[in-house]
């Protein structure tokens, strides 16, 4: 791996907080932090990708990914977590989220009505204190825990879903890596008065996903480091697909062959249109794979290979919308 | 310094002035690391996947540092490539087997001055290429850049930054903010919590009309029409799906804002 130069540099020159790199072959190679994402990830990364990752580790800065919808832009950041041993804290975006939402919230209503319920009836038991009705969000956990010097992986999903403001009010946030309590007073500096290069070790590392449904604002764009996932060259569809579907000890080899056959079958069907409405991408062949393997016994992969596109089995699984179907049929 | 270092100018310009949102500090951040002893490039194609993660933002960005690298990076590179690596000659003598005949010169120690000469004003090509001085490799860089991938007068980028200005937030739709100063004034009336104020949350309800004038004569400009389009439906700024009217008047005023 070219990246090998780098990564044994930079190995030697880690000192007290070690520096994990992402090597994108779905497996964990150092010891878990506390509260790591361990769930297994079966996801593969091409060289160019973990380049791109690894950078973004060593400059952290966020990192802009985008890609047709199911090239594994979301997956990406469960799969860095995993490997890197890292808390994850993805931040699902809606198109009402507003920035400090993935802080914190403040129940205030909450809060007034235990008042309201104290000073009526009376209760000897005193009110909770301010800061219980804080509900910490995924970013504003991700700083605190910056704070204990535990870095985490925050994924910020389809950031163009949410209103047009919404990437610029997580600016000053991302550059300074702190926020206050308006509610408390408190203040959360991950920063602790140092450099970012001083505490890059310790700082979350942002994977932001966009589907370019919008445009992003210049500002924003400018902070990001920026990579498009293509769709998978055969080799490495090849690797990702062995991940997903490892051999089984008994009969190690029977299934090989029906997936060789699906896997072109699939390739052969992405290049047929030349405009897709929706490209079938690496997750719709994973789905399709998983209902073959589950009914492999009524399927030969020489019947697969006999098949038209059109016939294929399970089509509505890569196939997503009836102008793709009948441009299918007609080609 | 890093070999790579003098490129580093040209490249960030000319993403620059197609339009790619990069500042100073992006160009610094591209120096820094490239001169951190913890950073090594392992080969050209390395650089240029650096850059790209670096400066570019869209594949559109992506295209015209495809083009850049194509056009000046990539054919300075193979030059000094070339230069590296010429081959030296079999027979070459050693320095110390040239000292010994230095008093009386043979056909072989000629040649090995040659030879050493020939070293010598290669690696001073080589010096004299990496510290070239960055404007003259801009200005060569200009003279000989010439592509054909089609540029619209302005990106879409900068159109979805104008549209972006047309904002009128107002408060519409479902009450689910709290409204602490209305919630603590009808607390103060009553005396106690009847019921939270809730306001609709802030909204943007500006609408756009456009008329654009597509066929006949203006068929030709059939590209900036669909990106003007694109850039609306990307801007973001339209709540909901409203449809969208086009007029002359509001047009002109966007093309001012634009200029502006």
């Amino acid at each position: 791996m070219k990246w090998n130069q780098f990564f044994n540099t930079y190995k030697e020159t880690s000192t007290m907080n070690e520096e994990r790199l992402y090597h994108g072959d779905g497996k964990v190679h150092y010891q878990p932090l506390s509260d790591a994402y361990l769930k297994e990830e079966p996801y593969i990364a091409d060289s160019q990708l973990v380049e791109a990752v690894n950078t973004a580790i060593f400059l952290r800065r966020p990192l802009l990914v985008e890609g047709d919808p199911g090239c594994g832009k979301t997956r990406l950041a469960y799969a860095v977590a995993y490997e890197l041993a890292f808390p994850l804290k993805p931040c699902y975006i809606r198109s009402t989220s507003r920035a400090t939402d993935l802080l914190y919230t403040y129940d205030a209503l909450n809060r007034l009505y235990d008042l309201e319920e104290y000073r009526i009836c009376d209760s000897k038991d005193k009110p909770k204190e301010r800061t219980s009705y804080v509900h910490f969000h995924e970013l504003g956990e991700a700083i605190r825990l910056s704070i204990n010097n535990i870095p985490s992986v925050v994924l910020i999903d389809e950031i163009d879903k949410a209103d047009v403001d919404f990437p610029n009010d997580l600016l000053l946030l991302l550059d300074e890596w702190k926020f206050k309590l308006n509610e408390t007073d408190e203040l959360y500096d991950a920063l602790q008065a140092k450099t970012v290069d001083e505490r890059k070790s310790c700082l979350p590392l942002v994977i932001i996903t966009s589907n370019r449904e919008k445009e992003l604002p210049a500002a924003f764009l400018r902070r990001c480091l920026y990579y498009y996932i293509e769709f998978p060259d055969p080799k490495t569809l090849d690797h990702i697909v062995k991940r997903h579907f490892p051999p089984q000890d008994k009969m190690p080899q029977q299934k090989l062959p029906l997936f060789d056959e699906a896997v072109k079958k699939f390739l052969e069907l992405r290049n047929k249109l030349i405009r897709w409405r929706k490209v079938p991408s690496t997750s719709e062949l994973i789905d399709w794979l998983r209902l073959l393997k589950r009914h492999e016994e009524q399927l030969s992969p020489q019947e697969l290979a006999d098949r038209s596109l059109h016939e294929l089995p399970y089509l509505e699984t890569l196939v997503k919308t009836q102008s793709d179907l009948n441009a299918l049929s007609q080609a | 310094m890093s070999p790579y270092e003098a490129f580093l100018f040209p490249v960030f310009d000319y993403l620059r002035r197609y339009g790619t949102p990069l500042g100073i500090s992006d160009y610094l951040l591209a120096i820094k690391t490239l001169r951190s002893d913890d950073f090594v490039l392992s080969d050209d194609a390395h650089f240029k996947r650096f850059c790209s993660l670096l400066w570019t933002k869209s594949k559109e960005d992506q295209a015209l540092l495809d083009k850049v690298f194509e056009l000046e990076v990539e054919p300075e590179l193979k030059r000094k490539a070339a230069i590296k690596t010429e081959p030296l000659p079999k027979e070459m003598p050693s320095v110390h087997e040239s000292g010994k005949s230095k008093d009386k010169p043979s056909s072989k120690s000629i040649q090995l001055d040659q030879m050493v000469y020939k070293e010598q004003s290669s690696q001073s090509q080589i010096k004299k290429f990496d510290n070239r001085d960055m404007s003259s490799l801009h200005d060569s860089f200009r003279k000989t850049s010439f592509h054909l991938i089609p540029r619209l007068p302005l990106s879409k980028r900068v159109m979805t930054t104008a549209f972006r200005h047309l904002r009128h937030r107002k408060r519409t739709g479902p009450p689910q903010d709290l409204d602490v100063e209305q919630t603590i004034q009808s607390i103060g009336h009553t005396g106690f919590l009847l019921k939270p104020v809730l306001v609709p949350r802030r909204r943007n309800v500006m609408e756009l009309l456009l008329l654009i004038d597509c066929k006949g004569s203006m068929a030709p400009f059939s590209i900036v029409i669909q990106a003007l389009k694109d850039s609306i439906v990307r801007g973001g700024f339209l709540v909901g799906s409203q449809p969208i009217i086009f007029t002359i008047a509001l047009m002109r005023n966007l093309s001012i804002q634009m200029r502006v």
